[in-house]
């Protein structure tokens, strides 16, 4: 099979890595090599604390088509995807993992994209290898997702992704700072294909996952990507006023047919039953209207083109000349 | 080809026909009264890297970070235009743009930078800002700059120097400087068109051959100055019609820039981060410079260039390449962490009377002029 001729990107972050990182990089630049004329993998280093650093001018050396770049603050895989995203020139664009992402599958990957025109993503067929807690909390957040989130999303998406250039453009068109690539590569809509894949570790044990820092993102996903949690908030609290108003029409009834009725009980209840009802009315306006201001105020396109096209012919009258014969 | 009396006495001899060179040449034979004689390896001059270069002629905005830098490229730039007036090339509209992701200024420094030197900065017609992806450009600037035609640069300088009685001497190349005779030294020549080798006495040599200036050293047993050696690529490429009267550079990072190149009626295309090939520090390899340029096969990295100029100006999609220009870039190591572009002039200590020089852009030869005075005021041989 001769060497492809369309451009490949692939993007890595990194953070802490350096146990594994030359076996990773040699298989995968053998890999391009093999198969692409052109290509470049960018390595993005999210502040690293080991040698990661040494390790990488060895590799640039032995290596070529490689870029490495360091970020100054650690600022977690996805913004790391984020910065690569910036600067690559592929025609396709991939994203893996040095800890458990073959780069053997990358063909597959790249057709599967440049076959469909939008995204090809990797789902896990083995079970995950983080902690029980990990595990369970993450499925609830991958189960409610597609209701609250609005979108399809398997419960066991990888970061393992390939993008076309379009639909790669147009998740760079977002520009919010809480990102998940799983999510975006489904919100901007372009043709989507699962690829299962059995995951090969690099490292044993696998590098547990921190559950805090996952309930912060998955917390931080959520009201980035959906109102729907304000919604429901508003709603609860027009139905809490609601109640409310049903109280105090109670207290009211009360006062008006008991005969024994104690003494400041009802214009306590009156007046508090009174307050609660105006405060849930106005929360819940206020919800909505930050509702609101969360869309308006979050960078997102309100459209992505995935395809245009022009009319092919240009003149309608070839023949036509530019002459009239009468003024008006 | 070259019309050589037997027995001239020169006083100088100048190493390197590129623009360096020449101007070396001319300045000591109009300013010094010097009786000189300018050696070059190839047929004719300005071939090389004088040639093979994006032919701006700098008006002080491509150096951001060196006021320095940006004031002497002006007050240089009115000069050479005057000079060299039917070498120029003005009929093109040169625009500049600030990246907004990896841009080492903003657009409101690089305001602010023009504004201390006094270059002319307009914002940029609506047409023109409509050709720029506004997610990746921050802001684009109409400018004054300009292009020049190598080749009527080479025929000029060569028509100069006949007038000013320096005698050239094509396709020989320098082997050795070595202390000799009552003069000082003696300037060693090879020929390369089969001709005799050749020997100067003379009391200053100067060395201007650019890539080339270590081995001249090294040959003569003199230690190597420290230069870095860069392969780079200039893409020659055709642009489609709406581009055809424009320059674009995009500042000022890993980002690309294109303008007309008179001598081939084409652009040149150069990209910060594909253009170098590769590099090294010429004290830490032991090969010849030119043996290795000569030997070099690079593949064009044209197409790295055009993909990624394509997200900034999606029009560059439909540039035609039609050749490439590679040549060995010479640059000082400390000016390659700012935007100062000084010019070497060093007199070795090794060998007095020998004067290497070094500049990295056309309009800095004025610069010279001063140095040379010193060299003589200090008295003739040192």
């Amino acid at each position: 099979m001769s060497a492809a001729n369309y451009f490949v990107s692939v993007i890595v972050p990194l953070q802490d890595d350096a146990d594994i990182l030359e076996p990773f990089a040699d298989e995968l630049v053998g890999i391009l090599r093999a198969g692409w004329q052109n290509y470049e993998v960018v390595l993005v280093d999210d502040a690293p604390r080991d040698r990661t650093r040494e390790i990488i001018t060895g590799l640039l050396a032995r290596h070529e088509g490689l870029r490495y770049l360091r970020l100054s603050r650690r600022s977690g895989p996805e913004i790391a995807i984020l910065a690569g995203m910036d600067g690559v020139i592929g025609d396709v664009i991939v994203v893996l993992q040095p800890e458990s992402d073959p780069p053997a599958l990358l063909p597959r990957f790249i057709e599967a994209a440049r076959a469909n025109g939008g995204v090809a993503y990797g789902v896990r067929v083995t079970p995950s290898q983080q902690g029980l807690a990990y595990r369970v909390l993450r499925r609830l957040f991958l189960r409610r997702a597609p209701s609250l989130l609005e979108i399809e999303l398997p419960e066991h998406a990888t970061l393992y992704m390939a993008f076309t250039r379009q639909a790669l453009n147009a998740v760079g068109q977002i520009k919010d700072k809480s990102r998940a690539l799983r999510i975006l590569g489904a919100v901007v809509g372009f043709p989507r294909q699962q690829l299962g894949y059995e995951p090969l570790p690099r490292r044993t044990p696998v590098r547990p996952k921190s559950v805090s820092a996952a309930i912060d993102q998955g917390l931080s996903l959520i009201v980035t990507n959906s109102t729907k949690p304000l919604r429901y908030a508003a709603l609860l609290g027009l139905a809490a006023s609601f109640l409310n108003l049903l109280y105090l029409l109670y207290v009211l009834a009360i006062t008006l047919f008991k005969s024994h009725v104690a003494e400041g009980w009802t214009t306590l209840s009156v007046s508090m039953s009174g307050m609660f009802f105006l405060v849930f009315v106005i929360l819940s306006a206020l919800a909505e209207y930050i509702g609101r201001v969360l869309e308006e105020t979050r960078d997102r396109p309100p459209y992505f083109v995935a395809e245009q096209l022009q009319s092919s012919v240009l003149v309608a009258d070839a023949q036509r000349r530019n002459v009239v014969h009468e003024s008006a | 080809m070259s019309v050589l009396p037997e027995r001239v006495e020169f006083d100088s001899a100048v190493v390197g026909g590129g623009i360096f060179g020449c101007w070396l040449a001319l300045c000591l034979a109009r300013e010094f009264d010097q009786k000189v004689v300018l050696c070059e390896r190839e047929p004719a001059l300005l071939q090389r890297a004088s040639y093979r270069n994006q032919a701006r002629v700098h008006n002080g905005y491509h150096y951001p970070r060196s006021v320095l830098t940006g004031l002497r490229s002006r007050a240089n730039s009115s000069r050479f235009l005057r000079e060299f007036a039917e070498c120029i090339d003005g009929q093109f509209a040169q625009y500049y743009a600030v990246g907004r992701v990896g841009s080492n200024v903003t657009a409101a420094q690089f305001e602010r930078f023009c504004e201390r030197i006094g270059a002319p900065l307009a914002p940029a017609e609506q047409e023109v800002q409509e050709l720029f992806d506004r997610d990746r450009v921050e802001k684009v600037w109409r400018v004054e700059e300009w292009a020049f035609d190598a080749a009527a640069l080479g025929q000029r300088m060569r028509a100069d120097l006949v007038r000013a009685g320096v005698t050239l001497l094509f396709e020989h190349e320098a082997e050795r400087v070595e202390r000799a005779g009552q003069r000082g030294l003696r300037l060693d020549l090879r020929a390369r068109d089969g001709a005799a080798p050749r020997s100067f006495e003379v009391q200053h040599v100067f060395n201007a051959t650019y890539s080339s200036l270590n081995g001249l050293l090294l040959r003569s047993g003199l230690s190597k100055i420290a230069l870095k050696q860069e392969v780079t690529e200039l893409a020659l490429v055709e642009m489609p019609p709406l581009l055809r009267r424009v320059g674009v550079t995009v500042m000022c990072g890993p980002f690309f820039s294109f303008m007309p190149f008179p001598a081939r009626g084409l652009h040149t295309f150069s990209h910060v981060r594909y253009t170098p090939h590769h590099s090294w520090h010429d004290r830490q390899v032991d090969f010849d410079n030119q043996a290795y340029f000569e030997a070099l096969r690079e593949s064009s990295r044209f197409l790295h260039m055009q993909r990624d100029a394509a997200r900034y100006m999606p029009l560059v999609a439909r540039c035609v390449q039609r050749d490439t220009l590679i040549e060995l870039k010479t640059v000082l190591p400390q000016s390659e962490h700012d935007d100062s572009r000084p010019i070497l002039f060093y007199r070795h200590v090794e060998l007095p009377g020998l004067v290497s020089v070094l500049g990295g852009k056309v309009d800095n030869i004025y610069d010279i002029e001063r140095e040379l005075a010193g060299l003589f005021a200090g008295g003739v041989a040192a």
